[in-house]
């Protein structure tokens, strides 16, 4: 790979090491005016995270290669300096959706070369994409559609047999993982303050961005944003219907997340017939970090496994995870308040 | 179980760990222990974020301590005695499976016909764990629970960084949750040989088993399907007519049911419809639809829902395709190798049972999780004894597994006769107890039995020392 490549492709080892190799000390980067453009499209990487999504220029020269490759570690800096788990996120995906463009128009010894800088075992002769199960299930078990579940793929001794876009895709996934995996980085706090004018513009645009959708999880308990699943749950434990454990264990640590208090928590388990204060109280307290480990509650894909997915609707095909439901449903029920004109279709 | 039958146990007990050397597992120093012992028993106190550092020191506290149960964790960690989950710091996991009877649809009348049953489901999962993950034989151990049933133990070194969520996957991949025939059968034209009065002939929709697209034979979920098509082909067309018209007709009715979503009707419009059809049995649901006023296919469910549905005429229709399919070699050899499936006599609803009929049991629906997603569980301790049944915790290599008798092989205690008293009520279960080839009825009371007998009934908290 050239630097045409790195520029394409700036979270390769490869292309860490080709910037090291460069003879400049990283300081230089943040506060030598001679770098203000590479700081400039450094700013303009996490703002289009933001926004749209990040586009990669077409590269005239090695110079500009150059350029474009060393925005990658500032725009790393600029996000780390901010801090924030969901910028992080976004960041991160919208990287390797970039990456993921590129990807596709690689040829198929190119893409050797990313599955083994992923260190993921690949096999790819004659238009079939293969790839050890582990590796896949490693990074498709992020993915919630039918079609990403191992059991829909085709497997034989241990190797997953996948058409290119699919392995293009899980490419992109181990992309994304090793970026949010790296973040946030440590920087010391005199490189933060000198990019101060940058992560202004940033904030500014991550707030504008939340204040579209953010609902404080702590706040009030919004019955009517329950996704069925947990609403099932809930009605059934207040009707005295002994709960499975595992769905005790999801409808619990759902409501702590959401905010709800354990002492509620445990009054709604009163009536529940094998009631035991004592006990509950313990799980509970286990459940909201007690021992130092703080439980999420289970995603969709640990529901349906556990056979506790009950009366799936519209809006969980648009959400992975419970909580989401929970916040998608606000944030609907909010916008609807907000704006009573704008009849607009869920 | 009263004090000295506790006593008893736990002096026997001692008596093997004495006598034996328990095999250790891999890497035991990282692994995390538990134990129950007999003083709290019936009450389960597992007493656990045990380690041992040395094979000695293990073997010490067995032969002093002589525990009821002795577990071991599947996973390993950096500081396996610390006190909670995250102060132990997570460095891997064995990748286990638990074969127990209780998850299997098959309720069986007896305790050796519930080991006979939870055999073949082992032995089933190991030909996915062989064929499809392509575990080697040397990373496979197989374990008798010394219970209901069997453990498998996967040591592969790329599976031990495996999370919750990908040995989830795993789960699902080998119980066929979340299979979808669209995946697994893809519709695709083709020429197929029939043996009617024309030679050849195009069919519209022929499909094929994706599997086979890759390599010139199928593999996994795919050859699973078309094998047992073939043989449900075959062994419906054996049957006499009305014995597979009828298994016939319970295959759509059982699939149809299965599928109805029996969304929110109003109760008044239900009755109605079950009405109209009671009355006029060959009425279209074009007429009750018109009536009702909702869809046919609506209509459909409700019949379906309630029973009201004819399923005969499909089923002689279909019955008498298959036949003729049975019976001709081309067409087995178009499934069996080129994974081709004719639509009209191949319906879903053989697809449907053969998922199931190939589909392992693992539990982890509404009653308890999965152990394989588990990674922190403590999981029986190979060639301990098992407090429950006093039968030893057999670990098997897979020859071994295919000859293993744990009626015969697991039973570790001696002959010598003993008595004991069997405790009102005799649940029917407890009554016979088979062992090393023979079989002992008990009644509530005193009873002599040879010790392996007793102490197994005693375990079982049966019967006490007498």
């Amino acid at each position: 790979m050239d630097v045409f490549g790195y520029a394409n492709f700036p979270f390769f080892s490869a292309s860490a090491r080709y910037v090291e190799n460069l003879g400049f000390r990283l300081e230089e980067l943040f506060f030598d005016s001679a770098f203000e453009k590479i700081r400039e499209r450094g700013k303009e990487r996490v703002l289009s995270a933001i926004g749209d999504g990040i586009e990669k220029p077409v590269c005239p020269n090695d110079r500009s290669a150059e350029n474009e490759l060393l925005s990658y570690p500032v725009a790393r800096i600029l996000v780390s300096c901010i801090n924030d788990r969901y910028l992080i996120k976004k960041y991160s995906l919208a990287e390797a959706k970039s990456s993921y463009e590129m990807l596709k128009k690689l040829p198929d010894a190119g893409l050797k070369e990313f599955a083994d800088e992923f260190e993921i075992r690949a096999d790819i002769r004659e238009r079939k994409y293969i790839i050890d199960f582990t590796d896949y299930i490693r990074h498709a078990s992020a993915f919630h559609e039918h079609e990403w579940k191992l059991v829909n793929r085709r497997m034989n001794r241990g190797m997953v047999y996948l058409a290119k876009e699919n392995f293009s895709r899980i490419m992109e996934e181990a992309v994304r993982e090793r970026i949010e995996s790296g973040l946030p980085l440590d920087v010391p706090p005199d490189i933060c303050s000198a990019l101060g004018v940058y992560i202004i513009k940033i904030r500014e645009a991550l707030n504008a961005r939340k204040s579209n959708f953010d609902i404080e999880m702590a706040g009030e308990i919004m019955s009517d944003c329950f996704p069925p699943c947990m609403s099932y749950a809930l009605s059934n434990a207040q009707s005295g219907v002994n709960l499975p454990h595992s769905m005790r264990f999801a409808l619990t640590s759902f409501l702590l997340n959401i905010g709800m208090s354990a002492e509620g928590i445990i009054e709604l388990y009163k009536t529940s017939p094998d009631f035991d204060e004592e006990r509950t109280r313990y799980q509970v307290m286990h459940i909201q970090g007690a021992t130092g480990t703080i439980y999420k509650s289970p995603s969709c894909a640990t529901m349906i496994t556990y056979g506790n997915c009950y009366g799936k609707e519209h809006l969980c095909e648009r959400i992975s995870h419970p909580l989401g439901y929970y916040r998608k449903k606000a944030w609907i029920l909010n916008k609807r308040k907000t704006e009573p004109s704008k009849e607009k279709k869920d | 179980m009263n004090f000295r039958t506790k006593q008893y146990l736990r002096k026997r007990f001692g008596d093997y760990y004495q006598n034996t050397k328990p095999v250790m597992p891999p890497d035991f120093t990282r692994r995390e222990w538990g134990f129950i012992f007999f003083d709290e028993l019936p009450e389960v106190v597992m007493r656990r974020h045990k380690a041992f550092s040395s094979e000695g020191e293990a073997l010490d506290y067995l032969r002093g301590m002589v525990p009821a149960h002795a577990y071991h964790s599947a996973a390993y960690y950096r500081f396996p005695g610390a006190g909670t989950m995250k102060e132990k710091q997570w460095e891997g996991a064995d990748l286990i499976f638990d074969l127990d009877a209780d998850h299997l649809p098959q309720k069986a009348r007896s305790y050796k016909e519930m080991l006979d049953n939870v055999k073949t489901e082992t032995g089933k999962l190991l030909d996915f764990l062989l064929e499809d993950f392509g575990f080697s034989e040397n990373n496979i151990s197989v374990v008798f629970s010394g219970g209901r049933g069997y453990h498998i133990h996967v040591r592969d070194p790329k599976v031990l960084a495996l999370g919750s969520a990908e040995r989830r996957e795993i789960v699902d991949y080998v119980s066929g949750t979340g299979l979808m025939v669209d995946y697994l059968i893809k519709s695709e034209k083709y020429i197929v040989y029939d043996a009617g009065r024309f030679k050849k002939k195009e069919l519209q929709s022929p499909r094929k088993i994706s599997s086979f697209e890759n390599e010139n034979e199928g593999f996994g979920w795919g050859n699973r399907v078309g094998k047992y098509i073939i043989h449900f082909m075959t062994q419906i067309s054996t049957k006499s007519d009305d014995d597979a018209l009828n298994e016939l007709i319970n295959l759509i009715k059982n699939y149809n049911l299965k599928k109805v979503h029996s969304e929110k009707i109003p109760e008044e419009i239900v009755n109605l419809i079950i009405q109209m059809k009671n009355e006029n049995p060959k009425i279209r649901y074009k007429k009750i639809a018109n009536e009702v006023g909702i869809s046919e296919k609506k209509v459909r469910e409700v019949l379906i829902a309630h029973d009201l549905e004819n399923y005969a005429l499909e089923a002689r229709s279909k019955l008498k395709k298959i036949k003729k399919k049975a019976t001709s070699s081309e067409a087995i050899d178009m499934i069996e190798n080129k994974g081709i499936i004719d639509d009209p006599y191949i319906f879903d609803a053989i697809v449907q049972k053969a998922i199931d009929e190939n589909s392992i049991n693992l539990g982890g629906g509404h009653t308890d999780e999965p152990v394989t997603a588990d990674i922190r569980r403590l999981i029986r301790m190979p060639s301990s004894l098992h407090g429950g049944s006093g039968m030893k915790v057999v670990p098997l290599t897979l020859s071994g597994f295919e000859k293993f008798k744990p009626l015969d092989d697991a039973v570790v205690f001696s002959e010598k006769e003993i008595q004991i008293e069997v405790i009102p009520p005799l649940k029917p279960q407890n009554s016979l107890v088979e062992m090393k080839g023979k079989s002992f009825r008990v009644q509530e009371g005193i009873n002599s039995l040879p010790e392996y007998a007793a102490m197994y009934l005693m375990c079982r908290g049966a019967a006490e020392y007498a």
